[in-house]
């Protein structure tokens, strides 16, 4: 201790400086926000004054970036780490390196022109990350994550890549992941939506093309003689429109999830991924909240499986802008190294060894009968133009559902050892959610009148770092008594126990 | 907590997980003595459990009864 500096004879040295072109990565991500106008003022203004306004204000953004990134200094302390930056008012900040829960490197396509990398340090409090770099050489990010690893996790700072990866994504992988996900439809949803809220089909080149493909398709079916030649153009445009649909997956899968490499390192566990913007992320394994283990039909034909977890922050701004917040363990791995993925930061949770148990006999009908009403309701209208056709066509439906409802209550079920629960669910494509009881923030009993009358009823856990639109981990259709006594036993397990130590995350 | 009539709901969050507490009222509330509790939790769903309409003394009874004296949270 002697010889190591103190806290207070760093603050006397100069200390360490961001990159000499930081500056430029600090103006361009306060310009992403206004570029957009920036760009429509300089294309179609006319020269007055509101297009000089812009400049000005690009010019002002552009001096302010260059002296906040020569006001930022840092100290790599023994314990802890020392910021001191701001132009007027100046902040000198400590941050003990045994606060820092996660470590997140982002690096785009100019960082890896230069070199560098943007580093934020996230402790569990706080809306902000503790510190953001940007930006530092990626040698330096090195030294620091070397330094946090040395201090917090008491391990030997050993070099990061000389680690075994437990999971890699060759490109093989990565096209398999694109074929066998169905990203592309949010994707091309969303593109939709765009243009229907704007004049782009109205007016403008896309119109031109929309408006050529629409008049050769209709003269062609207008030519076609038949019933068959109808159905084959028809046919032919959904497989080519499927195979779309797939080629843009394949395509979006590889600028996510190109190169992807997970690690594991004492208790923490990292990822690197990306194809155009390289995403690092570090967290500790007793952050992690809750597993999330997805099949789609195909990557269970491939024998295939994506494992993701929470991780609990309370830094929302990762999660939201940046998206550099740790997520996914093994985009889709084959069955028997996600067991491994999941032994090695749950163990003891490994989908296929928990002792699972039923749903209510009853809850395929509950699946079932919501469409068979739907069904039956909207059979009756369209019997009003196509006659007794819809008969089949409701049959066809109603035992298409029956199929999905018995298979969907056979596959699901849940697990409740004491220390974890979780719930699996699905037909076709399944999921299974993981979760430590005592990580767990409340439960909540539900019933609806649907429920009351089948005396059932649906048991949820919630957990910190979850996401408001994702899976919720939740039972559903249990029986009342059973849901009832499992809701006390988890209420009793969350954070309970003479284990509370660290456990809020 | 329980609430609802055709839905029903009941939710438990135990007290060390109890992250802060409101004790809200309105200027109309304020004439009648009512007062709204507010509870969060670090949870995601079950991150604000709140209830409406208690008197303001019974609020601030039960807040205090609500937060933890021991000393036992782990942040």
């Amino acid at each position: 201790m002697d010889e190591t500096p103190s806290s207070s004879s760093l603050a006397g040295t100069a200390g360490r400086r961001l990159h000499p072109l930081s500056w430029a990565f600090v103006l361009v991500n306060q310009l992403k926000e206004v570029a957009l106008p920036l760009v429509l003022l300089l294309v179609f203004g006319r020269g007055g004054w509101l297009e000089f306004t812009g400049i000005v204000g690009a010019i002002l953004l552009a001096g302010y970036a260059f002296l906040y990134s020569l006001s930022f200094r840092y100290w790599l302390g023994v314990d802890e780490l020392i910021v001191k930056k701001g132009l007027i008012g100046r902040t000198e900040r400590h941050v003990p390196y045994a606060r820092i829960q996660n470590v997140v490197q982002r690096r785009n396509i100019l960082h890896r022109l230069f070199d560098v990398t943007e580093l934020r340090l996230e402790s569990a409090g706080g809306v902000r990350p503790e510190a953001i770099m940007n930006v530092i050489t990626v040698a330096e990010a090195d030294r620091i994550e070397a330094a946090l690893r040395g201090a917090v996790a008491a391990v030997p700072a050993t070099a990061d890549p000389a680690v075994e990866p437990l999971v890699t994504m060759a490109p093989a992988d990565v096209v398999k992941l694109g074929l066998s996900s169905n990203r592309s439809i949010v994707w091309v949803g969303g593109a939709v939506l765009v243009s229907l809220q704007t004049d782009l089909w109205r007016e403008g080149p896309a119109a031109d093309l929309i408006g050529a493909i629409t008049a050769t398709v209709s003269d062609r079916l207008q030519h076609l003689a038949g019933p068959i030649a109808i159905v084959t153009t028809v046919g032919a445009a959904v497989v080519v429109g499927f195979v779309a649909l797939k080629v843009l997956s394949v395509a979006l899968s590889f600028l996510t999830f190109h190169g992807f490499v997970l690690r594991r390192q004492g208790d923490r566990v990292s990822t690197g991924t990306g194809l155009i913007t390289w995403n690092a992320a570090s967290a500790r394994i007793d952050k992690v909240q809750r597993l999330i283990v997805e099949e789609s039909w195909l990557a269970r034909l491939l024998g295939r499986r994506a494992v993701q977890c929470d991780i609990a922050t309370g830094v929302q701004e990762a999660s939201e802008g940046a998206g550099g917040q740790l997520r996914w363990l093994a985009p889709l791995a084959p069955v028997r190294l996600a067991s491994e993925v999941i032994e090695s930061v749950l163990p003891g949770a490994d989908v296929d060894r928990l002792p699972w148990r039923p749903l209510h006999p009853k809850a395929w009908r509950r699946q079932w009968t919501p469409v068979v009403v739907l069904a039956t309701i909207a059979a009756g209208v369209a019997a009003f133009w196509i006659g007794v056709a819809s008969i089949p066509a409701w049959i066809g439906i109603v035992s298409g559902a029956l199929l999905w409802a018995r298979g969907w209550a056979q596959f699901s079920a849940y697990a409740f050892d004491g220390g974890t629960l979780a719930v699996r669910s699905g037909w076709l494509a399944r999921r299974w959610i993981v979760a430590r009881v005592k990580k767990g923030q409340g439960v909540a009993v539900s019933e609806s009148p649907f429920d009351r009358r089948h005396s059932m009823a649906n048991v949820s856990l919630d957990t910190a770092g979850a996401s408001y639109t994702g899976p919720q981990l939740e039972i559903p259709y249990l029986d009342a008594g059973e849901a009832r006594a499992l809701a006390t036993a988890l209420a009793g397990g969350i954070g309970g126990g003479p284990n509370l130590k660290g456990s809020m995350e | 907590m329980t609430r609802g009539v055709w839905w029903r709901n009941e939710s438990f969050v135990p007290r060390s997980r109890i992250q802060h507490t409101d004790v809200n009222q309105g200027p109309l509330a304020r004439r009648l003595g009512i007062a709204s509790l507010l509870v969060h939790t670090a949870g995601t769903h079950l991150a604000h459990l709140g209830v409406n309409g208690l008197p303001h003394e019974a609020a601030i009874e039960l807040r205090d009864r609500l937060l933890n004296r021991d000393g036992r949270d782990a942040v």
